[in-house]
């Protein structure tokens, strides 16, 4: 087939994906938020609920899309795409199982992270663009909160790509099936990865970028309608990435611990997304108790803590590694 | 009695997390709060105050003899009765007015109604989209209820 | 008990001749002087008396053509109050005494506005709850008129924005030039003192570019923390001059919920002042019905019967429990914290069932009058209120836990917002404002009302004034109270719930005022009667606006995510402020 026809159709299967992904993980947040706090969520349309999403979306679509005045109308619009595009395209990256995985370069988790970077200079675009203040301060808690954070996420993600030798994503998932998962050996990195993530995503206790008990809505305050259906999509894609790639490398992916690729088939894509919900749900549970940390705070928290702990571990473990294989390789 | 407020809480990270957590995951396996509205309906007490009702005995007869108390002691003049004095003392009642928007229940009109011609009825769904019942006539051309006990006097 | 022989030698040595000093009737000490002494006595006395609880002014023009303004100071120490009165022609200064007493700043500006006078002296003599245009509303020459009377009447110009340029214009002020910039827009009406303004009205200490030649030259910016906002709660306004995340300095604006209770207030009958004031603290309902109720039973001499106190005492407290679940659910709300302000209101709706049972209503309750109260509690009630005294202690355990065990609500909430006592106390802060600061004042406990003297309950004095001190103060308060509903539940008397009282009540004449701890503090109704049916000045003393001039005082420096949880700690009801 024309190699270029099935491009397309991957990135379609990927864009179903993505959107399926969403309406599932704001179904799921709604509901596990509200099971959390003594109610029950959405119930009314629907079995359920479930189809209260599909009245938001039409709702969203439906809405009038305004303008503030005085905004950058050029950037205004563009932002939700720098913010929507780049997570859309990190969905290409994710081995779902075996041969599920619309992407697969060698150094794909490298790709994945350089690609995560790009919503928050989409989020900052966003807040400034508004022209309102509440808006760029937001906009600036973003651009401060998420570059911090980036750091101790690229770092704690090397330790498995260490045990793996490889950055691809597939590999490492399928060394984790030979050995043991990689949350065990590298717990540090692993919790690490969960905070990191949770900055990136702006869920509390690190939402500082959007508080809702502060700033109106953060950068997203002048947003309405789809505009906002557009970020507010990206949010709960990086959601799912985040969550993916966290399964990915510490948490043996697709695969199960004694059970071969072979024997698991097409359940490992069940696998996978089931082990993904537990983390999304771990985040959600998060979100509801706790509350947020101030901006001085978690900027102390990431440059003071998080950044020395991280760069000490990866140190500490490649000696580590390098004295295990020196005693393997001795005896 | 003074007490002193205990001195403040040696942070160890991160039990005090560990802690919150343990109430969070406590809450989630309780039983919800919630009143299906409207397929279950909030049982009321008695004293519950909504909208102003005149009482109907079974037959139909009403206890109010118009003495007006209940306006007076209104205190945005919500009730308005158009009452009609006769030769013969008798009253006669045009209408009795309420502003039912404009009401704020405050139960002062049933406390000093002299009769017990009025109670603070339950009904709370007063939300409406036809203008006409933002202010009703709860009684319209009926006796007054002095008036009627004059004419049993009387036959 | 401050005696009257101590303050005439203070006066005497300020060469202060008062023009008399005695009890008057309820009052108590009462000490009338001259308005060109006003600055000279509130000098000399400043040191005996540490608070200025109330600043309120009458119409007596018919009397005496005069306006009198009365003041009341208090002795924490002594447990005293003593009484100022000043009177002053129609339109005449006021002489400001912020100097001596902070708490004077935003009363003053209300005082004077009301009542058409001018204020000197004062550091920011703007409006504080009326705007440009609308007369001096407490007047008895402004008439209250009906829907109807004022649609009917002819208003001087249909725009009111028009108006308020055509007073300015009067003024010799200037309107702004350009419509867009927000300095020059910022057309905060109404101007008292009889100086004309220097410049544009803009909040105090806005300026542009920042003095230090070292710091990055980033301008400062005007960020209204705006009446629509999900946290300031109620109509709050507050215009924060911003350095980045800093706020340099800030100015509130109030007035947006304004009703005119105490005018309406002229026009009911004692019976029905209770529909307006619970309409002030509209989640302590109770509490300020039993104010009023309590100012006026003194007034005409009811005696009360002794079970009709016991159900007020009870009802109080499990008001001042919904109201402070209500302030505990949304206080870490606003750092955060999502779950525990659905777990609060819970437990605010096991309550709110209670009064539904008792009262027929779960906010505006109009259930405490003068005499007593309007019914009996009910057996069901009882039982309800037994079964949430057995889980409510070990709740309040959890809700503690939810919220205050996370080490990051500590690292927000602990050393921000530090109120000092002596800011606490000269700024008027009552209730638990001030007993987090330091000062060991509690109105149930040091002037019993009701069965207050009967109940066994401890106060919570903390001594840093910071967040967490006043989260903990009123939380140990919560479970005081629970103590208390034991208490009256338990030794309830038999009896009548009300006193005998005639329809339409006549108090005698007199003025009378009786405060209670409220939920927020303290409340008092000081009543002018003249003897009719109808109050001739009610004027109620809302707790919050004495604690939102403490929280004023406490925004610059902070951050604005310090400047929600701040202003969320001090608990606003702006049905007071604003009433």
């Amino acid at each position: 087939m024309n190699p270029w026809l099935v491009a397309l159709l991957r990135a379609l299967l990927i864009l179903l994906v993505m959107l399926l992904n969403g309406a599932m993980a704001i179904y799921m947040l709604r509901k596990v938020l509200g099971h959390a706090h003594l109610r029950l969520g959405p119930t009314e349309l629907g079995p359920a609920g479930l189809a209260q999403l599909l009245a938001d979306i039409v709702k969203l679509l439906v809405k009038e899309d305004r303008h503030p005045n005085r905004s950058d109308r050029w950037l205004y619009i563009i932002a939700p795409f720098i913010v929507f595009v780049p997570s859309f395209m990190t969905f290409a990256f994710i081995p779902f199982s075996n041969k599920l995985v619309a992407a697969n370069p060698d150094l794909s988790l490298l790709m994945m992270l350089a690609f995560m970077s790009i919503p928050p200079l989409g989020i900052f675009a966003a807040g400034w663009a508004s022209r309102s203040k509440f808006a760029t301060i937001g906009a600036v808690r973003a651009v401060g909160g998420m570059i911090t954070y980036e750091i101790p996420l690229l770092l704690s993600a090397l330790p498995p790509v260490m045990l793996a030798g490889s950055m691809n994503l597939q590999a490492i998932v399928v060394s984790q099936s030979t050995s043991i998962w990689y949350v065990l050996p590298c717990l540090p990195s692993f919790i690490m990865f969960l905070i990191c993530a949770q900055m990136e995503t702006s869920q509390t206790p690190f939402d500082m970028t959007e508080a809702d008990q502060e700033l109106v809505a953060g950068f997203a305050t002048e947003y309405s309608a789809m505009r906002f259906g557009f970020m507010y999509l990206a949010e709960f894609a990086e959601n799912f990435v985040m969550a993916a790639l966290a399964v990915t490398l510490f948490l043996g992916g697709w695969t199960l611990p004694g059970i071969s690729a072979a024997a698991l088939g097409p359940f490992a894509v069940l696998v996978f997304v089931a082990k993904c919900y537990i983390l999304i749900f771990l985040f959600m549970m998060i979100r509801g108790t706790y509350s947020r940390y101030r901006v001085d705070h978690y900027m102390e928290v990431g440059w003071k803590r998080l950044l020395p702990i991280s760069v000490v571990w990866i140190m500490v473990f490649a000696a580590a590694l390098r004295v295990i294989a020196m005693l393997k390789g001795g005896a | 009695m003074m007490t002193q407020a205990p001195p403040r809480p040696q942070s160890k990270w991160p039990f005090g997390l560990f802690r919150a957590a343990r109430i969070a995951a406590k809450n989630l396996f309780r039983h919800n709060v919630v009143i299906q509205y409207p397929k279950e309906r909030y049982n009321q007490p008695k004293r519950s105050r909504w909208a102003v009702e005149q009482i109907f005995a079974d037959d139909g007869s009403i206890k109010c003899t118009a003495c007006k108390i209940c306006e007076q002691s209104c205190p945005d003049h919500c009730i308005e009765i158009d009452v009609e004095t006769r030769q013969d003392k008798t009253k006669f009642i045009h209408s009795w007015h309420y502003e039912r928007a404009a009401c704020m229940m405050c139960g002062l009109c049933v406390e000093a109604c002299p009769f017990g011609a009025i109670r603070m009825g339950h009904d709370y769904e007063l939300a409406h989209r036809e203008p006409g019942l933002k202010s009703i006539d709860l009684l319209t051309e009926v006796e007054a209820a002095g008036a009627r006990k004059k004419e049993a006097e009387d036959a | 008990m401050i005696s009257s022989d101590y303050i005439t030698k203070l006066l005497h040595k300020a060469s202060v001749a008062p023009i008399s000093l005695e009890e008057e009737g309820h009052l108590g000490l009462v000490l009338r002087i001259e308005v060109d002494d006003l600055l000279a006595t509130f000098k000399a006395l400043r040191s005996s008396f540490e608070q200025l609880i109330d600043l309120l002014g009458a119409d007596l023009l018919e009397r005496d053509n005069s306006i009198e303004i009365t003041y009341r100071l208090r002795s924490l120490g002594e447990n005293d109050d003593l009484v100022i009165k000043v009177k002053l022609a129609p339109g005449a200064t006021l002489p400001s005494v912020t100097d001596s007493y902070l708490s004077a700043l935003l009363p003053e500006r209300e005082a004077c506005e009301m009542f058409g006078l001018k204020l000197s002296g004062h550091p920011n003599p703007k409006y504080l709850l009326l705007s440009e245009g609308i007369p001096p509303m407490l007047l008895k020459s402004v008439p209250i008129r009906s829907h109807e009377e004022a649609q009917a009447a002819e208003l001087p110009s249909d725009d009111l924005s028009l108006q308020m340029l055509n007073d300015l214009n009067e003024r010799g002020i200037e309107p702004p030039e350009d419509p867009d910039d927000p300095l020059q827009n910022y057309l905060f009406a109404g101007w008292l003192s009889p100086e004309p303004p220097e410049g544009p009205l803009v909040p105090r200490n806005i300026r542009r570019v920042s003095d230090n030649p070292e710091a990055l030259a980033t301008d400062h910016y005007l960020l209204q923390m705006g009446p629509q906002h999900p946290s300031t709660h109620g109509v709050l306004n507050v215009a924060c001059e911003m350095d980045g995340e800093t706020i340099i300095s800030s100015e509130v604006h109030v007035g947006n919920l304004h009703r005119g209770i105490e005018k309406l207030a002229e026009n009911r009958r004692y019976n029905q002042l209770a529909t307006l004031v619970d309409r002030g603290d509209y989640v302590g309902g109770c509490n300020t019905e039993l104010a009023v109720a309590l100012s006026v039973e003194q007034l005409a001499g009811i005696e009360v019967p002794e079970r009709a106190s016991w159900i007020r005492v009870m009802m109080a407290e499990i008001n001042r429990l919904a109201s402070h679940y209500i302030w505990f659910g949304p206080s870490g709300l606003d750092s955060g914290a999502m779950g525990i302000f659905l777990f609060c209101l819970y437990d605010r709706e096991l309550w709110l069932d209670v009064l539904e049972e008792i009262t027929g209503q779960r906010m505006m309750f109009n259930y405490v009058r003068p005499g007593g109260v309007v019914a009996d509690i009910t057996p069901r009630s009882i039982a309800m209120i037994e079964d949430i005294l057995k889980i409510a202690d070990s709740r309040l355990d959890e809700h503690y836990e939810a919220l205050m065990a996370s080490e990051i609500y500590q690292q927000r909430a602990c050393g921000v917002g530090v109120v000092s006592k002596e800011d606490a106390l000269s700024l008027g802060a009552t209730g638990f404002v001030a007993r987090a600061s330091g000062v060991d004042w509690d109105l149930r406990r040091d002037r019993p009302y009701a069965a207050y003297d009967k109940m066994d309950f401890d106060v919570m004095v903390a001594d840093t004034g910071d967040i967490w001190a006043r989260m903990v103060c009123r939380l140990d308060e919560m479970r005081q109270s629970l103590r208390i509903i034991r208490q009256c539940l338990d030794g309830m008397p038999k009896g009548d719930f009300t006193a005998k009282l005639p329809r339409v009540l006549r108090v005698p004449e007199g003025e009378c005022y009786v405060p209670v701890e409220s939920t927020r503090g303290e409340m008092g109704v000081h009543i002018y009667s003249d003897g009719t049916d109808k109050p001739y000045r009610m004027r109620y003393r809302p707790p919050t606006l004495y604690s939102l001039m403490t929280a004023d005082l406490t925004l610059p420096g902070l951050f604005l995510a310090d400047a929600i949880v701040t202003l969320g700690s001090f608990d606003f009801c702006f049905g007071e402020i604003d009433r």
